[in-house]
């Protein structure tokens, strides 16, 4: 509450504690140090040490609650005794209710699908001021909360309200005592002064204070620089709309405007009434006991209860009865009256009643409009009322909501009294206190209402969390010579077969067409033989739309099924953004961009690979070429994997040399990426350690006899076995650097790869100079999945070390035996041109989505020297003892 | 008391009621209590006393202490200060955790050596 005595108070505070004398200082040092011991005691208490105590306290609050109300009229001269009796039992009786199944000990909630735990820590030693309008409620309440969450409290209660605390105080201590709380556990303040205030308030061994008062008391507990609940003045608006139940409204104001002749600081302060039911309103609060004031009578009282200097309510005012009241300022009424109604003109200094009245003086405001009614409620909760509370009365859904959005308040009572209701717990859910948060508006750290809550530290335990994985690959996979029989199966109208102009003249599409349903209109869209562009895609798009196509076959090396996927995901949901979808992110999870669900038209992809490398065919990914900026995009998402895929070998027989080579090693690139990826799963590590057996044996046989029908066979499934590995764990650093260069420097995406293998490999056995966050992987284990694969490969090598060495080196031969480069500088790329270009490099590579699972994290310094190390090339096994990284044992 | 965890030279203490042991280690005095959670205080107050006499050290057992009360915080506080006074080492053995926590809250931890 705000008085004019507040104002100076405000002057005043805070207040330097020097004013203290040595023995004054040795006092409070005295109230203190119980306070600390015992709050150190309580921490060894279980909760069911803590709930023998609360529960006596609250039957002796109750037992006590008549007593308490009478000593507290008779010491402040404010309020009714028989309301004082009822908010003592609500704090007794009502935060029992609330409290007493709750957990404030130990583990007080657990989430198990969250692996998560709540794990309560007293705060220790709480300074708490309490109030004279509500003081022994409120000492009630926190007396309990504080025994319920094991803190001890030193009360610093109003002067003017010294006495009923300190029996309240006395009465709480001595039961919780009598059943095993600490000793020293509430102490309270003799003669409390603003300076004894301000030395607790900065007393180290105080953890929080609890500030329930003025806005002196409350800044005062801010300036501190401790933690603060700190609860201050309202000046509660309330909206009484034209759908209300007038009879229940006007009912329900005048019990809480009257409640202990309206100390609450929550209850209502002006009541803004829609034109239509204005008379009508007033007439039931006259029916009910409420003197409506004329505009004289109205001047009368704002010239007595409130201070013309400050604009405050005065102080002799509050808690008054409204027939003494009246008495006060002049005005004649009858000698039952509840409530002096007054109406006003507006908010504002010129309209003195429109601020915080903690009497039964009630001010009402006719509005013409709900727009008109909104705006002067905003101006009354703006007028010293922020962040507390605020009340309506309607029918009206919307306007209830509409009201909730305008008004800053923390309890916002709807069809209730507002007093009473922001109570809580009585004529709605709200947790039951005698302490409102206000949130900022009213300088305030929360909007709650205060209870166990926030007198807990509350601590997360975390558990360790494994996400859920995935192993996700096409409906259907048909593998092994002639598997392309299995496309009569799938029935279409309308049929797009996507390939390039080799393939076509090669025959290929012919026998795709053949084994085709014999009713099928068969459509080609033949794209070139690159890595698709967006005009690329955006004309098979266009075709796709011309003849109304329910299936696409992509035939082709990656290229042609990438693009397929795309035209697909264009045609299905055309507002796709490509450029948005392509977006950087780290978790396929947790990433910013929805691929889109909603389709326009549903497709069926089936993807027939004619090279065996890519394994675009099982992949949810699709690389498309940006030339503008010289790099590449990848797309990921599973929605892009192709529905059907058809492993059929008898489309790579001719592949050329170079090509078997180039997609070989993109094969075994996958294989070994996936196989250490932090993703990497038991099903992903079968088809990864599979897919490098076959690629180890079968590529240089395919490589070196083409017609070996075995080896074109093992190298096909190869391909689509370490993307289904891949698809599922992810690639790693090696295709960033490869992306980066190959977009740069035109390099076909395998010889990349093949350039900077070896190093990648050894990098990533190395310890780490970065370690890479999984919650997936427990340890770095990258090289010990290498000697893994060394095994599997019989290379021999004793230690882990050894086997990496010859893994690399079994790579290294490969590589030679395959005929690749094995240098960038062989590739004709001068040094220069080399160092120009790696800047740009370094950011695609690190920009590329690829490494995010690899299971080092790579540094922009460790990209650059991997670049240079395959710029200068060759002998990594012989010099793997050499890197510069440490080696894992 | 258990002799494995000290030296082997051990001398009977002036205080038998407290099962406790005057020993000779190194030309240091030290003083061996038991202290009994049913006894606390006065348990404490009597490692007071011993601090009047020639020890040099006093060591604690705590390990039949499960919890403790204010008084009994307050007790060893006192006990710390006197001991701090006359620059007489105190160690604490068998603290519990709890415990271990409950001295920390009010800065006693510092002012004791602990042992396990």
């Amino acid at each position: 509450m705000i008085t004019s005595e507040d104002v100076k108070e405000r002057v005043r505070v805070p207040l330097s504690p020097e004013a203290l004398t040595p023995e004054r200082i040795a006092y409070l040092e005295g109230l203190v140090s119980q306070a600390r011991i015992a709050a150190a005691v309580f921490t060894q208490f279980t909760q069911q040490d803590v709930d023998r105590i609360v529960k006596p306290m609250v039957l002796a609050g109750l037992e006590q609650a008549q007593y308490l109300a009478g000593l507290a009229v008779e010491e402040t001269r404010l309020g009714v005794m028989e309301d004082k009796v009822i908010k003592n039992m609500v704090a007794c009786e009502f935060v029992y209710d609330h409290i007493k199944d709750k957990r404030t000990v130990g583990v007080i909630r657990e989430y198990p699908e969250r692996n998560l735990l709540e794990m309560a820590e007293p705060i220790g030693v709480l300074f708490s001021l309490t109030p004279i309008t509500n003081p022994t409620s409120t000492v009630l309440f926190k007396c309990i909360v504080a025994i319920k969450t094991r803190n001890a409290v030193v009360f610093s209660p109003h002067p003017k309200a010294w006495r009923c605390c300190s029996e309240a105080i006395r009465i709480m201590y001595e039961t919780a005592v009598k059943h095993g709380a600490p000793e020293g556990v509430f102490t309270c303040v003799e003669s409390p002064s603003l300076a004894d205030n301000a030395f607790l308030m900065r007393h180290k061994a105080v953890g929080l204070i609890d500030a329930t008062g003025g806005p002196g008391v409350v800044k005062a507990a801010y300036s501190s620089g401790k933690p603060a609940l700190g609860v201050g003045a309202g000046n509660t608006p309330v909206y009484l709309e034209k759908s209300a139940d007038l009879n229940t409204a006007v009912v329900d104001i005048i019990i809480s405007k009257t409640f202990d002749n309206g100390t609450i600081c929550a209850s209502e302060q002006t009541v803004v009434i829609d034109n239509e039911i204005y008379d009508q309103a007033l007439k039931k609060f006259a029916d009910l006991g409420a003197h409506i004031c004329d505009e004289k009578e109205t001047r009368m009282l704002e010239r007595g209860v409130i201070d013309p200097k400050t604009g405050f309510m005065q102080p002799m005012a509050v808690g008054q009865k409204a027939t003494d009241i009246a008495r006060f300022v002049g005005l004649a009424v009858k000698p039952n009256t509840k409530l002096l109604v007054a109406p006003i003109q507006g908010v504002g200094p010129e309209h003195p009643l429109s601020v915080e009245k903690l009497f039964p003086v009630l001010s009402v405001y006719r509005a013409k409009s709900t727009e008109e009614a909104l705006k002067v409620c905003i101006d009354v909760n703006h007028a010293g009322g922020l962040g507390h509370t605020a009340v309506i009365f309607s029918r009206n859904d919307e306007i209830v909501r509409q009201f909730g959005n305008v008004i800053n308040a923390g309890r916002i009572i709807v069809n209730s009294p507002g007093a009473i209701g922001a109570l809580g717990a009585v004529y709605n859910d709200l947790v039951p206190t005698f302490s409102f948060g206000c949130g900022t508006g009213g300088g305030n750290s929360t909007t709650d209402n205060v209870n166990i809550q926030h007198y807990l530290n509350i601590k997360r335990v975390a558990r360790r969390t494994q996400n859920h994985m995935w192993f996700r690959v096409p409906n259907q996979i048909f593998f092994n010579l002639n598997a392309v029989e299995n496309l009569s199966h799938f029935p279409s109208q309308t049929t797009i077969i996507v390939t390039n102009p080799a393939l076509e003249h090669m025959g290929h599409v012919d026998i795709v067409r053949r084994h085709m349903c014999p009713k099928t209109h068969v459509h080609l869209c033949v794209i070139p033989d690159a890595e698709p562009e967006v005009q690329v895609i955006l004309q098979g798009v266009e075709a796709l739309n011309f003849y109304k196509a329910d299936q696409i076959i992509a035939l082709g090396g990656g290229s042609v099924i990438d693009a397929a996927k795309i035209m697909k995901l264009k045609y299905e949901s055309p507002e796709a953004d490509l450029e948005e979808l392509a977006a950087p992110f780290l978790d396929l999870r947790k990433r910013v961009v929805e691929y889109p669900t909603e389709k326009v038209t549903r497709t069926r992809l089936i993807a027939v690979p004619t090279t065996s490398g890519t394994g675009s065919e099982v992949t949810p990914f699709a690389v498309l070429t940006d030339k503008e900026r010289g790099r590449k995009v990848t797309l990921a998402d599973y929605s892009l994997t192709p529905d059907v895929a058809i492993v059929d070998p008898q489309f790579v027989m001719s592949m050329p040399k170079g090509l078997t080579a180039d997609t070989g090693i993109d094969c075994l690139t996958h294989a070994l990426e996936a196989g250490v990826s932090n993703y990497a799963s038991p099903y992903t590590d079968s088809n990864a350690m599979q897919a490098i057996r076959l690629a180890f044996k079968y590529l240089p046989i395919a490589y070196e006899n083409p017609g070996d029908e075995e080896a074109r066979c093992m190298m096909h499934n190869a391909a689509c076995i370490a993307a289904m590995a891949f698809s599922n764990a992810s690639v790693g650093v090696n295709h960033a650097l490869a992306h980066a260069f190959g977009a740069r420097f035109k390099v076909a995406h395998g010889r990349a790869n093949a350039l900077m293998l070896p190093h990648v490999m050894a990098y990533n056995a190395a310890v780490p100079t970065k370690f890479m966050p999984s919650p997936y992987t427990q340890g770095y284990i990258a090289h010990k999945k290498y000697a893994t694969v060394a095994d599997l490969l019989g290379l021999g090598g004793q230690t882990v070390q050894e086997k990496v060495d010859k893994l690399i080196a079994a790579v290294e031969q490969l590589l030679d035996r395959l005929g690749f480069p094995r240098s960038i500088a062989e590739l004709g790329i001068s040094k220069e041109e080399f160092e120009r270009a790696i800047p740009e490099m370094v950011k695609a590579a690190f920009d590329d989505p690829s490494w995010r699972s690899n299971p080092r994290m790579p540094l922009m310094t460790e990209l650059v020297e991997l670049f240079w190390k395959a710029y200068e090339g060759r002998g990594v096994a012989a010099k793997v003892g050499a890197v510069s990284q440490p080696q894992l044992v | 008391m258990k002799a494995e965890a000290w030296p082997p030279r051990w001398a009977p203490s002036l205080n038998r009621n407290l099962f406790s042991l005057l020993v000779v280690l190194m030309a240091t005095i030290v003083e061996f209590q038991k202290i009994e959670e049913y006894r606390l205080i006065a348990s404490l107050e009597e490692a007071v006393q011993e601090l009047d006499g020639a020890v040099q050290e006093l060591a604690l057992d705590f390990s039949a202490v499960r919890r403790i009360d204010s008084g009994g915080l307050r007790a060893l506080e006192d006990l710390a200060r006197k001991a701090e006074e006359k620059k007489i080492k105190v160690i604490l053995r068998g603290v519990n955790v709890d415990l271990y926590k409950t001295f920390k809250l009010i800065r006693l931890a510092s002012r004791f050596s602990f042992v396990s």
